[in-house]
């Protein structure tokens, strides 16, 4: 007797599983499914002064599926350049790291170029090593649209040491340094060789880079912020920690921004003005590269830094029995130079869309 | 040498001469049913477990694919699906189509801030907690593998011996295995595709279906890159002429590499359209070039013992050396398995196939610095195959279902699954969930670990890796010894 196998079942099944899942995979991104998710859409209808405030009125546009809608508002002070800047991201394993999680450096990368990308951002997002961030901040003539970001806690002895300052000049030439993983300036780090006590620059590195009176030491590792200021309620921030973060008096009195959450005198996110450009501070360690990217790319996307001061923030539910929803808002602050800043972003987990639009304000 | 029932020899012409009588018609004279009753009752197991529980770091990347299907961006637009697209797909799809029933996201779960000091103590737990409905579907999916590699243990048992007895325990084995059933409805591991892929594939190739164990082959790369591994093995099986054929070997590797091209043009096709190509190869191989840490259920597992704790941080700071080291030993290994296989099939090319499989596999699992528990599930299935064709070694698959349970489960404790009934319902405070999360992972050990969770993890990593060396010890000795020639499977069926 011979044995006939039978599994022509089997054949059956992987041929209609690779038909299903490949034609599955391009059916969801063809022109017609894709367009019904990328549903969200906001246009401001009306901007008028009411004496102290401001009326905005808003037309959003939505499928069943959206439930919500975040929007954000702040006056512009004068400086209104809405240009989206390059953004260059060092992480380079030759070089030690400080404060966080192994995989943060090149996560960081990885996670805000696609965030970025999501939100339809038009800079260039790179990611560059200890000598090509060298390149750019020797190149202070295109430092007014670059940001670099350094989510390391360590400085490479090639940008910055007891010797060597790169980084004041380029920030102060117009270039936006983002730092997390502990108090910046503390430490540098060489090629190849794990940090020792050779690599403290210590609180005078700090003081070189963002003056005197802004980081208090000593730092405080694992240190959170447990009130949200008005910028982290408005862009939904997520990040905490202040165990080297600015002190928020500081920050506003020099013309800065404390976006973050609030731990007595300290914030876990600020951003303070030097020269032209200025430091955008992650206050402590960076335990996952997913959220400080999506915090980040919030920020950068709405251009705090152009503010002139207050913030307002929104949560608008949305009905799933119409696809669209009229939004009246009464802003609890006047725009001295005559513009307000709209942002509208999807606050839903991985939610893409964001927009942020600046408008005139009549009657003011 | 004694192997009852496996002595089997799968010969080419009974699948192409419609003259012959067939296992079917074996089966015919013993009335039978498919098991139905015990697809039941594995089916309602998984269906009862999947919607509450759910291991929250690996679903959340689950999670998160799906909401980038349901935003409409590409798979790898955003960084954190760290593997092979195939799985990607599918849960993308369910995005999709998530979106277009008018479903909200939070149709796949919620961010749970309660969970968030368990996190930050762990790194192993996150506050992402997929949703009851969420973890049903995508578990349907993973279930529908298990089913799909039941039904072949059942079908190659049934081919092989005949008797539908054994098919059916065969069938039990698989479908009702405990460690199966955790992987799939518990935790959401997608290693049981991987299960499927290598099993069709050295299936089909038996039975000289080359094109389609090329695709089933490229299926299981494309999901979880392992597979690749069994290179050298299925070239050995395809090229040693096991089986006799009218075509020409080469003209059965060629449908072999033909299906699997095929097959591996359909799955990455989609990444080529959407010129996505390079970055799925950064979200697949950077995770790679990363410092390892070792243990689980490899031989490095004997750091949860005290006295070699210290190898953790060795490993990490000589994580090159090992990483080479390790990628040596593997390489012996595979083609050890392979040039073992080529000897074995001699005598008895079903029993070489399938032990050559699981002990490429296992030994992959054995030698790498670090192997998750769910490794075992790449070749359990073949190994359920070959215990119940030969009649033999059910304590040894009792022992590999046992020790990579109580490892999995010891990880963050049994209540560490329970974060979608703690989140969704108020059977569980999450707040107790965090806590005994804490716990459990910071309690110091009380016997031979630094943890309490190393009192756990040691035995079962020692009795796993004890357990596949013992069975290799069984296995490799017999394609060394005399025996009295190739038993024709239509042997085994005619005495049946």
């Amino acid at each position: 007797m011979r044995i006939n196998f039978r599994w022509t079942w089997v054949e059956v099944l992987l041929c209609v599983l690779l038909v299903v899942v490949a034609a599955g995979e391009i059916l969801i991104y063809s022109a017609p499914v894709i367009r019904p998710e990328q549903s969200l859409g906001v246009t401001v209808k009306s901007v008028s002064s009411a004496g102290p405030s401001i009326r905005l009125q808003l037309a959003v546009l939505h499928s069943p599926a959206d439930s919500a809608i975040k929007l954000a508002a702040y006056p512009l002070a004068k400086r209104t350049d809405l240009t989206q800047p390059a953004v260059f991201v060092y992480s380079d394993g030759d070089y030690p790291t400080a404060g966080i999680a192994p995989t943060v450096a090149q996560g960081v990368f990885d996670h805000l170029k696609g965030e970025l990308s999501a939100r339809e951002y038009r800079g260039d997002v790179t990611g560059v090593t200890a000598s090509e961030l060298t390149d750019v901040f020797k190149d202070t003539s295109k430092a007014s649209n670059r940001m670099a970001v350094m989510m390391t806690g360590v400085m490479p002895d090639k940008l910055f040491s007891r010797t060597i300052d790169l980084v004041s000049p380029w920030v102060q030439a117009g270039g936006t340094l983002v730092w997390a993983g502990g108090a910046i300036g503390y430490w540098d780090g060489s090629r190849g060789q794990a940090l020792s006590s050779t690599n403290v620059v210590g609180e005078s590195g700090t003081k070189r880079l963002l003056g005197s009176g802004v980081i208090q030491y000593p730092t405080s590792f694992g240190r959170q912020g447990t009130v949200r200021s008005d910028w982290a309620s408005a862009l939904d921030l997520g990040y905490k920690f202040t165990g080297g973060g600015l002190i928020r008096d500081t920050v506003t009195a020099r013309g800065g921004v404390a976006l973050g959450w609030y731990s007595g005198l300290y914030t876990s996110v600020g951003f303070l003005p030097r020269g032209s450009g200025g430091y955008l501070i992650f206050g402590g360690e960076v335990p996952d590269e997913a959220s400080i990217a999506v915090d980040l790319t919030k920020i950068v996307m709405s251009h705090p830094t152009l503010s002139s001061g207050p913030v307002a923030g929104k949560l608008v539910p949305l009905s799933s029995a119409s696809s669209s929803a009229t939004v009246d808002w009464n802003l609890p602050f006047n725009a001295p130079n005559g513009r307000i800043m709209v942002i509208a972003f999807d606050p839903s987990p991985d939610g893409v869309y964001f927009a942020s639009q600046s408008v005139a304000v009549t009657g003011s | 040498m004694e192997l009852p029932s496996s002595t089997a020899q799968v010969d080419a012409a009974s699948t192409e001469s419609p003259a012959v009588p067939t296992t079917s018609a074996v089966g015919c004279t013993r009335p039978s049913r498919a098991p139905w009753g015990i697809l039941g009752i594995g089916l309602l197991l998984r269906l009862v477990l999947a919607p509450y529980t759910a291991w929250n770091n690996d679903v959340a990347v689950w999670f998160h694919t799906s909401l980038s299907g349901y935003y409409g961006l590409h798979l790898y637009e955003r960084p954190g699906f760290s593997y092979p697209p195939v799985w990607g797909y599918m849960l993308q799809i369910i995005g999709s189509a998530v979106r277009s029933l008018g479903l909200g996201s939070n149709f796949f779960g919620v961010y749970n801030p309660v969970f968030s000091s368990a996190n930050s103590a762990t790194f192993d737990f996150t506050e992402v907690v997929t949703s009851p409905e969420f973890n049903v579907v995508f578990k349907s999916i993973l279930i529908g593998f298990d089913v799909a590699t039941a039904f072949l243990v059942y079908r190659l048992v049934k081919q092989v011996t005949g008797d539908e007895h054994k098919a059916k325990l065969g069938f039990a084995a698989c479908f009702l295995n405990p460690f199966l059933i955790y992987e799939t409805a518990v935790q959401g591991a997608l290693d049981t595709i991987v299960g499927f892929s290598v099993l069709a594939t050295v299936v089909l190739l038996m039975d000289g279906r080359y094109f389609w164990a090329g695709s089933a082959w490229s299926l299981g790369i494309l999901t979880k890159l392992s597979p690749v591994v069994l290179a050298p093995l299925l070239l050995v099986i395809i090229v040693g002429g096991f089986r006799s054929s009218n075509k020409s070997r080469i003209a059965q590797l060629g449908f072999f590499m033909l299906g699997g091209a095929v097959a591996t043009a359909f799955l990455l096709g989609p990444e080529v359209l959407f010129g996505s190509i390079q970055s799925m190869l950064h979200n697949v191989f950077a995770r790679t070039q990363e410092s390892v840490t070792i243990g689980g259920m490899s031989i490095t597992g004997i750091r949860y013992l005290r006295p070699f704790s210290g190898l953790l941080d060795w490993g990490f700071q000589n994580s090159a050396l090992l990483i080479r080291a390790s990628s040596a030993a593997q390489v012996v290994s595979v083609m050890a398995w392979a040039i073992w296989t080529a000897v074995m099939a001699r005598k008895d090319p079903v029993f070489a196939t399938l032990a050559g499989t699981v002990g490429t596999l296992a030994s992959i699992m054995l030698l790498s610095p670090i192997s998750n528990p769910q490794y075992v599930l790449w070749w359990m299935p073949c190994l359920a195959a070959l215990a119940v064709i030969v009649g033999k070694w059910y304590v040894h698959l009792g022992v590999l279902t046992v020790a990579p349970l109580v490892f999995t489960v010891a990880i963050l404790g049994p209540t560490a699954v329970l974060g979608p009934l703690a989140t969704y319902t108020h059977l569980m405070p999450a707040t107790d969930l965090n806590a005994q999360v804490i716990s459990w992972y910071l309690a110091p050990g009380k016997l031979w670990g630094a943890y309490f969770a190393d009192d756990f993890f040691a035995p079962a990593s020692i009795v796993t890796v004890g357990t596949v060396i013992l069975l290799f010890a069984r296995w490799i000795p017999k394609a060394f010894v005399l025996s009295p020639g190739p038993t024709q499977l239509s042997a085994v069926a005619d005495a049946d």
